[in-house]
């Protein structure tokens, strides 16, 4: 087994880089998450198979480093890969308009893809800010599967939707240096600019 | 033998191909030290990246035509080797990650090649010592300041022994002290494991004639400043401080240190500083250099004091933008850049027709439209440079400004500094560039801990107002107050004790135990042993004669007299072997001259129960250096217990003798009381003697041929050559008892083929 | 002890908690929790207080979902019963979790990925990933500083949205740049040659190892057949 130094480091990096946006977003004290930036990238960058790695262990450092149950999430994290690289097919990333519709889309799928395993699992608790809607849509009589479905619909959709468009700002600008690692990507094939 | 012929390299950017250089050809010879120098952007990087075949890694954007060789073998790009080590620029980069403590990280390329353990520990040992790594290679790697960092990586380069070793600007990052002694290591390495060392440089930075050859990479043909000359230096500019000017920045009463398990960094720590003022902030490695910084910034807090700029106090974070009280020029440029071109770039948040000037004084404007990110090194730093100083800050703290700096980088810093100067804005300068130092005579100097423990230290007050503690660096001389009991109860105790020692077992310590006799004959004070050629030991004579005392006296009921042993030779000290002789109760460190703190710390606390042996690599020193290290030792010991001082060099012997150390010679029983060569001075130790015939352990330093040459040159002829057996076994118990042919490929990986090997030779 | 028992031990807690009745797997969690935060960190990491956190953010959100009834005002039984129980499942997960942390170190843990022969790919993936995640922190926050320094302004919401992808972009390419340095290192310091891999610290299985799985292992097997054990009694 042997790979791209490289490669692997930007995996490991872009699982890095999921885990630690947050502080980011934290110290810009902002109200999304973020924390598929990585995952998106490495998809997109690389393949469906490394950006689910990053996601995968993003979530174990996560798990190590904040809240354990993190893990549980694998599916969502390999799923929004696999998403990510296939709509670079219809222009995800390459330009603005596609970027927000399959943005949007991704974090529907992120969110319903999140649903089984918050209800079974977890009794309703993320440990995110989408905890916060469901406890209000629970208190407003709905069902536990019904208010998580809808609190998730809810922050996903908008912090997908964010990754998304700062993805496209991120790939738009990166010079030609820094790009050459990734010769094999469809995005940059496409890149208009 | 490294070949290069016609080697060309480009790299693509977003303005298409940009040639770094072509037709390049030159040639190093086995034990050459080359450098590699040129301008700013003109491919020493590229280069190096090449000769290893790391280029696809690296960057892909570069295409690469010619060819390289070595050895004879063809150097492919993207193919993995394990003859090359490179070292690169920036020390953060280079960990695996795999390990937390620094000597693990430090063994990390002998773990890849599968080294069993006890191996690493010596040459663990070895390498630390020659690299002044010993007091912290125990330490967490993120408490390395990048200076140790660098050297750690260095280190770990070497250890794997490559057939090319290349260190990309390593300078940079090291302070003066090891700068010097790194080109003696290289030079010693290069010769001694027959392998090509490339160092590449900016002009300037070092004197070429350290180096067998040197490559000059013709530069980019960019563009030339057409007014990168210096302004003559305005000495005396500002003599004296005017009156009655408030200062812009105050610092009082700082002290910080990372942990309380940590020195203090800062300790009472006060600084004034006016206007128009400049300051070079100067010190070794891990001195605190960075860290003032990020005080200034407030990214970390002060244990106590203040920190206050233009009056305010700050101890949350400053206030931002243009026009900003405190700025500062982060060590790594890339921190700001979030632009497409270099003129936004210097457009963004700043005052504009500031940057402009800057921009031109630092020779950016030809860069105008590039993206920051595809400029060279050098030239994003001078970028970062010219964003921080245009925000038009009081106080600008600059952390090694000409770090990767050319010639025309630093003349260009240096107007910009000056510039700077005369907008009113102060200047805080850390650096070790003798470029920028010399240039600004009339900045105060702070000079920051870590001083060598016996010179005196220059703590001249700067003249600028600005005050240090009085009491900074560690102190030696600490704590006299017990020494007079000691003393006391160690004369009166003494005499019964060698009695009975010697009325003991007389038998069987026989080399060591005339040492130990001779030693406590003497006053407990400092000692010097001249070590004859004769004591039959497998290089730590040291160590046995220290294993001895330390038993005699906790026999004695003097378990607490502190033993401190100083073995000055090449030797490499082997905790497993040590263990396997039951010496537990001994402590080994392997100490260089420039290690004040390591000593003072063995001085201050560890002596205790235990016996310490220092082993100090003299091979790299200065003779000043070593004797400076001594007579602190002693100074601090003598009073207080023993110091055992054994030398292999009759010269320094003598030297030290006069310098007011008492000499022992230590005469060993030589039964056939014929004068023999002085082996030792070859590497090799005379284990068995049998009928004439003597069997010698070499030293792992030398290769074969050095020693056959010299056995057969003294007059001997060569029996039998056979390696040596693992480490942790004693050859004297059984030298006929030879190990496995994978041992032997694990020792030639350590310490270089070939192996080191036991030889039995006879006097003809 | 070798760190393999420790995961085995930890694997076991979770098992016992999850598997136990209620009295029983209270008192299990409950006890596992205080040891685990009081126990000294090895590693030099110590998430204990970010961990408490997520644990009380849990069990409150768990308590209003399902304990609180806001028709009625009322707490309900069930839904206490039903927060307990997924609390539970958090508490021996964190528990177990911080416990791991804080005793393995890197180097053990790199000594055991290989004795366990796993691919150095897997290995190398994990170690950079989390030698990563405090570079990317730091990162963030000399980015951020570094900003702010030359003027970006935070004073609403609006314009600190308008601060991330500068901050993004500076971080991510700056790192991208550190990456190829730090991969050319990697192959520098020989992570593909050929062969076997060694260890500076060789690990040891004792018969203490052998006496805590056994116990563990005996404890599974015994909650296993729990049912017919204590149908029988």
């Amino acid at each position: 087994m042997r790979g791209d130094p490289f490669k692997i480091s930007f995996i490991a990096f872009c699982a890095a880089l999921n885990a630690g946006v947050g502080f980011l977003v934290h110290s810009l004290k902002l109200p999304i998450y973020l924390d598929s930036v990585g995952t998106v990238l490495a998809a997109v960058l690389i393949g469906p198979f490394p950006g689910a790695v990053a996601g995968v262990l993003a979530l174990l450092i996560i798990s190590i480093t904040t809240a354990p149950t993190a893990i549980a999430y694998s599916g969502t994290a390999i799923l929004i890969a696999v998403c990510s690289s296939f709509f670079t097919r219809f222009k995800f990333l390459a330009n603005m308009r596609a970027t927000i519709f399959w943005g949007f889309l991704l974090g529907v799928i992120a969110a319903l893809a999140s649903v089984p395993v918050t209800v079974y699992v977890f009794r309703g608790a993320t440990l995110a800010g989408a905890d916060i809607f469901t406890v209000l849509f629970k208190a407003t009589g709905m069902s536990l599967h019904v208010s998580v479905t809808l609190g998730g619909l809810l922050t996903d959709t908008v912090d997908k939707l964010a990754t998304a468009l700062l993805c496209f700002c991120l790939i738009k600008a990166l010079p030609a240096r820094l790009t050459s690692h990734f010769t094999g990507a469809r995005i940059l094939s496409i890149k208009p600019e | 033998m490294l070949e290069v012929d016609n080697l060309c390299l480009s790299f693509t950017s977003n303005e298409g191909q940009t040639p770094l250089f072509r037709d390049l050809s030159f040639s190093g010879k086995a034990g050459d030290l080359i450098g590699v120098t040129g301008e700013s952007g003109s491919g020493k990087t590229g280069l190096l990246m090449a000769l290893g075949g790391y280029l696809p890694t690296w960057s892909p954007a570069c295409h690469l035509s010619g060819s390289i060789s070595l050895f004879g073998r063809p150097v492919t790009q993207g193919a993995s080797r394990d003859d090359t080590a490179i070292v690169i620029e920036n020390p953060y980069n280079q960990n695996t990650g795999f390990k937390s403590r620094a000597f693990e990280e430090l063994l990390v390329p002998l773990e890849m090649r599968g080294i069993a353990h006890d191996l690493m520990t010596a040459s663990l040992n070895c390498l630390a010592s020659r690299f002044g790594l010993s007091q912290i290679s125990d330490s967490k790697l993120e408490s390395l300041s990048g200076g140790e960092l660098q050297r750690l990586h260095i280190a770990s380069a070497m250890i794997a022994r490559p057939d090319l070793l290349l260190l990309d600007q390593i300078l940079a990052e090291l302070d003066p002290a090891f700068q010097q002694r790194i080109f003696k290591i290289l030079k010693a390495y290069a010769r001694d494991r027959k392998a090509v060392a490339l160092v590449s440089f900016n002009p300037g930075e070092v004197d070429p004639d350290l180096f067998d050859a040197v490559v000059t990479l013709p530069g980019s043909g960019q563009v030339r400043s057409k007014s990168s000359a210096a302004p003559p230096p305005s000495v005396g500019r500002k003599e004296s401080k005017p009156a009655g000017q408030r200062p812009v920045l105050t610092i009082r009463d700082l002290c910080f240190r990372y942990s309380p398990d940590r020195p203090w960094l800062f300790e009472g720590f006060d600084l004034d500083v006016l206007a128009a003022e400049g300051y070079l902030i100067l010190g070794p490695n891990g001195s605190g250099k960075s860290t003032l910084g990020k005080l200034l910034l407030g990214l970390l807090k002060p244990d106590r004091g203040t920190i206050e700029v233009s009056g305010r106090d700050f101890n949350s974070r400053p206030s931002s933008g243009a026009g900003s009280a405190l700025n500062c020029a982060f060590q790594n440029p890339d921190l700001y850049f979030c632009k497409r071109t270099v003129k936004e770039e210097l457009e963004f948040g700043t005052d504009k027709k500031l940057a402009a000037k800057l921009a031109d004084l630092t020779d950016l404007s030809h860069y105008f439209h590039k993206n920051p990110y595809d400029l060279p090194r050098g030239l994003r730093k001078k970028l970062s440079f010219a964003i921080a100083a245009s925000c038009g800050p009081l106080v600008l703290f600059l952390d090694e400004p000409s770090q990767y700096q050319d010639a025309t980088g630093v003349a260009g810093l240096i107007s910009a500094m000056r510039f700077l100067l005369d907008q009113k804005t102060a200047l805080l300068c850390c650096t070790h560039d003798r470029r920028i130092i010399d240039e600004f005579p009339e900045f105060s100097r702070i000079r920051l801990g870590g001083e060598l423990l016996a010179m005196p230290a220059p703590h001249a007050r700067p003249a600028g107002g600005g005050n240090l503690a009085p009491e900074r660096g560690p102190g030696l001389y600490s704590d006299k107050s017990d020494r007079g009991d000691t003393r006391t109860w160690f004369k009166n105790t003494r005499r019964d004790a060698i009695q009975s020692w010697l009325d003991c077992d007389r038998q069987r310590f026989s080399p060591a135990e005339n040492i130990v006799e001779l030693l406590l004959e003497k006053t407990p004070g400092s000692c010097l042993l001249h070590r004859d050629s004769r004591i039959l030991d497998i290089g730590c004579g040291a160590g046995k004669v220290l294993l001895a005392l330390r038993k005699r006296l906790d026999e004695n009921g003097l378990p607490n007299v502190p033993l401190l042993g100083i073995d000055v030779q090449p030797a490499l000290i082997d905790h497993a072997r040590w263990g396997s002789l039951g010496a537990s109760n001994i402590n080994f460190e392997a100490a260089d001259a420039v290690d004040g703190r390591l000593l003072s710390s063995l001085c201050k606390n560890r002596l205790g129960g235990k016996a310490t042996l220092v082993t100090c690599l003299y091979v790299l020193h200065d003779e000043p250096e070593l004797f400076a290290m001594l007579k602190a030792i002693s100074d601090n010991i003598a009073d207080n217990g023993i110091l055992a001082c054994i030398l292999v060099h009759p010269e320094w012997t003598e030297a030290l003798a006069s310098k007011g150390f008492v000499k022992i010679v230590q005469k060993t029983a030589n039964p056939s009381g014929r004068s023999t060569p002085d082996w030792r001075w070859l590497g090799l130790y005379p284990i068995l003697e049998d009928n004439g015939r003597t069997t010698y352990l070499p030293h792992a330093f030398r290769t074969l041929g050095d020693y056959e040459k010299a056995i057969l040159d003294g007059g001997f002829k060569i029996l039998s050559i056979t390696p040596i057996p693992p480490a942790g076994k004693d050859v004297r118990d059984n030298p006929t008892e030879l190990t496995s042919p994978l041992y032997a490929e694990q020792i030639s990986t350590v310490y270089g083929a070939p192996p080191s090997v036991l030889i039995v030779a006879e006097k003809l | 002890m070798h760190p393999a028992t420790r995961f085995i031990i930890a694997i076991c807690f979770v098992f016992a908690a999850l598997k136990t009745g209620v009295p029983l797997n209270f008192v299990i969690v409950l006890l596992g929790l205080l040891y685990a935060f009081s126990v000294k960190s090895r590693s030099g990491f110590n998430p204990s207080s970010i961990f408490a956190r997520m644990l009380v953010f849990a069990l409150v959100v768990l308590f209003l979902i399902h304990g609180v009834d806001f028709h009625t005002h009322a707490i309900s039984q069930k839904g206490l019963r039903t927060a307990g129980n997924a609390g539970v499942r958090f508490a021996s997960v964190f528990a177990a979790t911080l416990w791991l942390v804080k005793r393995t170190t890197k180097e053990e843990l790199y000594a055991l990925m290989l004795s366990l022969k796993l691919p150095m790919v897997a290995t190398l993936l994990i170690f950079r990933a989390i030698w990563f995640l405090p570079h990317v922190s730091k990162r963030v926050r000399d980015v951020l500083l570094a900003h702010q320094l030359r003027g970006v302004k935070s004073s609403n919401v609006f314009r600190r949205s308008l601060a991330l992808a500068p901050a993004l972009y500076a971080i991510f390419a700056s790192m991208l740049l550190e990456i190829c340095d730090s991969s050319v290192t990697l192959l520098s310091k020989g992570i593909w040659i050929h062969g076997p891999k060694s260890s500076f610290l060789v690990l040891r299985w004792s018969y203490k190892d052998w006496m805590a799985v056994g116990a563990a292992g005996l404890m599974i097997v015994m909650l296993l057949f729990k049912g017919c054990y204590f149908a029988r009694s």
